[in-house]
């Protein structure tokens, strides 16, 4: 007998205790499910949930905070299991900077619990609301990921209710993690992750951005920023064309060491504080966002980012982790912006021999195809060194699309060019990004 | 980037709709009664459109207990659904006179029950979704009922007024229900009937009616002129119309 499910109307009782169906996004809102979801708040109610789901014979989705662009974490023909409720810190050792805490707890939860200890976590995303058993089943990367690797490399154990019901605790070195980080299709969820966090000394980072003029020279800023700066990343504008292609900007940033008698930044106030959207209020950002977002307007936006990049020259600031590092929380609700039919987000990751002449083709496809990303990151990888990793030595970029009525076909069409060059050159995509992979190309999900 | 699934797919109207959406760059699942048909026309649609996603559900919609699995079955194919298109439609010529139970039953059990079942439980994941959109592919044959083949009026007639009671239904969930009443289109169930007149091709049909949903206008015929006709032979009084009417 197959799980109820999608037919249910919403919020009607279901009669036999199961809960009712609701939907259920990716990130960019243009996919979803319609799915009964169970939110436990503890192991043991996650074994009863998941013990019951399979009685009835559906294959449950595992859900953090819904961070993934596309489907992972939706169900179209089944339950989904938002383990959110999992967020409890468990155990940290100061002494080696271990935090062990349950699968559902953020970023966001989790810096905020370790800045005031002098602790930060060694890679983090673009946003905070990311639970670590997402980070670790999507072995997420961030803007170090050339000084620190993926996500996967930072966990120094894994538990794992396997499904028998046991909690198999996997540690570091053992083979079976590479069984789990990066398997975000498993139906065994990851219930706790004891993770090694990074000493810090003050919770600011010195930051130094300059422009630079073509492709070649933004992918050579990073390369050679990549052994002498924990954090590298770049920005390039898409519009341009000709000998400005791939033209943009460079942010590298070191830790800020402490000095005497300035403030540490080790508190949640201080870095948050950092965060600053310019002197319009949010919901007036968020109203200029969505305005602007699908418009041809962001040609001028990202012409105007980087005159202002190349005007201001080589600037060096300070700022806080938070600041920096989670720039996608600046607007909260900003994906909202791009309802009703939302957005997509491809990242191409490239061998670095085969990099430049890849991303010349995916900033010229683009072009022709009169569909063209209005925000791009570049970043510089090191090899993700598990079997289902996805990062190689060399680069990725991030490229960001609206939906619109008038560019789906072209977006697709786009899309699999991108899928062509991506195979041709060797490279892999990400999943956790991934918004417009065929079935055929990803395989039915189970 | 959208995903469709048209019922009735592997013919005619249901076949050019699926191809119309698929050169729009939706996801598009087939459901039809033949699995050979469906598998030719997925073959045909992914060789003509080599972005396009296209998925295959079989389900012969006069088996009642086969109706509920393959709604699930064509959502779960492409992940999930923003536009539900119910197109099948099944019309036999009999003697004009004599009723034919069999055949009175499977059109209605075609264009009718099957109709009410898949439309009720699109409109029950449309509610949950709160955004989509349904469309019923009716006819004005449903407006009067007429001595030629009354259980094809009687089938469309109930398809409009349940598709109407969708959209009062799920006008408040923002979700749109439309009837569409295409008029005489050149296909295999208009093939050899007599005294036809501004018949349209299936392709062109499907490019309008694609537009219109885009547009998500609710009650449409393909060419607007038909709209005259509609309403002048919805007026046409009963005396006149058991004289007169067309068969």
């Amino acid at each position: 007998m197959r799980s109820r499910g999608s037919l249910d109307p919403p919020g009607s009782p279901t009669g036999d205790g199961l809960p009712p169906s609701e939907r259920v996004e990716g990130f960019g809102l243009y996919n979803f499910s319609i799915s009964q979801v169970y939110r436990p708040g503890s192991v043991d109610a996650l074994r009863d949930v998941l013990a019951a789901c399979r009685a009835r014979g559906g294959t449950p989705v595992f859900r953090g905070a819904g961070r993934s662009y596309g489907d992972p974490a939706t169900n179209p023909s089944g339950p989904v299991v938002d383990l959110t409720g999992l967020n409890a810190v468990q155990s940290f050792e100061e002494a080696t900077g271990i935090v062990r805490a349950g699968a559902g707890l953020t970023l966001g939860d989790l810096w905020r619990f370790s800045i005031p200890r002098g602790f930060w976590p060694p890679v983090v995303t673009g946003t905070m609301h990311v639970t670590l058993g997402a980070a670790v089943a999507m072995n997420v990367h961030g803007k170090n990921g050339w000084r620190r690797g993926t996500f996967g490399e930072h966990v120094e154990a894994l538990k794992v209710l396997r499904r028998d019901g046991r909690v198999e605790e996997i540690v570091k070195g053992d083979p079976a993690l590479d069984t789990v980080v990066g398997n975000w299709r498993s139906d065994e969820p990851i219930v706790e992750v004891a993770l090694h966090l990074k000493k810090v000394s003050t919770g600011y980072l010195d930051v130094e951005g300059f422009s630079t003029q073509d492709l070649a020279s933004t992918l050579a800023a990073l390369d050679e920023a990549k052994e002498s700066w924990e954090y590298v990343v770049g920005w390039v504008d898409c519009f341009a064309g000709g000998r400005s292609l791939g033209r943009g900007a460079i942010h590298l940033a070191n830790e800020h060491l402490a000095k005497d008698r300035e403030p540490s930044g080790l508190s949640v106030e201080e870095q948050t504080a950092d965060i600053r959207t310019g002197p319009l209020p949010v919901p007036l950002l968020l109203l200029g966002l969505k305005l602007t977002a699908k418009g041809p307007q962001m040609r001028a936006v990202n012409a105007a980012k980087y005159l202002a990049g190349r005007l201001a020259g080589r600037a060096r600031y300070r700022q806080s982790l938070v600041a920096y590092s989670f720039l996608l929380d600046y607007l909260p609700g900003w994906n909202g912006a791009y309802r009703p039919d939302g957005f997509i987000q491809y990242q191409l990751f490239i061998p670095k021999e085969r990099a430049e002449e890849a991303f010349r083709k995916a900033l010229v496809l683009q072009q022709n195809a009169g569909v063209v990303s209005s925000l791009a990151v570049v970043k510089r990888h090191r090899k993700d060194p598990f079997p289902l990793g996805y990062a190689p030595d060399g680069f990725s970029l991030a490229l960001d699309f609206p939906i619109t009525r008038r560019n789906a076909s072209r977006l697709i069409h786009l899309c699999r060019g991108f899928d062509r060059l991506v195979a041709d050159s060797g490279g892999r995509i990400y999943k956790a990004k991934d918004c417009v992979g065929s079935f055929e190309r990803i395989g039915a999900r189970s | 980037m959208k995903r469709v699934i048209v019922v009735g797919a592997t013919d005619g109207l249901g076949k050019a709709l699926a191809a119309e959406y698929a050169s729009r760059g939706f996801w598009v699942s087939l459901v039809g009664r033949s699995p050979e048909k469906l598998a030719a026309v997925g073959a045909e649609l992914r060789a003509r459109f080599p972005d396009a996603t296209v998925a295959t559900v079989v389900c012969d919609l006069r088996e009642a207990a086969r109706l509920e699995p393959a709604f699930r079955e064509a959502i779960a194919s492409i992940g999930h659904c923003d536009l539900f298109l119910y197109n099948a439609g099944v019309m036999f010529h009999g003697d004009g006179e004599t009723a034919e139970p069999e055949r009175d039953r499977e059109t209605m059990d075609v264009n009718a029950t099957a109709g009410v079942v898949l439309l009720g439980l699109a409109a029950n994941y449309f509610r949950a979704a709160r955004s989509g959109q349904i469309a019923g592919i009716s006819s004005i044959a449903g407006d009067r009922g007429r001595k030629g083949n009354p259980a094809y009026n009687a089938s469309k007639a109930a398809l409009t007024t349940y598709l109407e009671g969708l959209r009062n239904r799920l006008h408040p969930c923002g979700v749109t229900v439309s009837t569409v009443k295409p008029g005489f289109i050149g296909t295999k169930m208009t093939a050899g009937k007599k005294g036809l007149f501004w018949v349209v091709s299936p392709e062109e049909a499907a490019r309008t009616i694609a537009d219109r949903l885009d547009r998500r206008h609710e009650v449409f015929y393909v060419y607007r002129r038909w709209a005259f006709l509609g309403l002048a032979l919805h007026h046409v009084p009963r005396f006149l119309f058991k004289r007169f009417g067309p068969a």
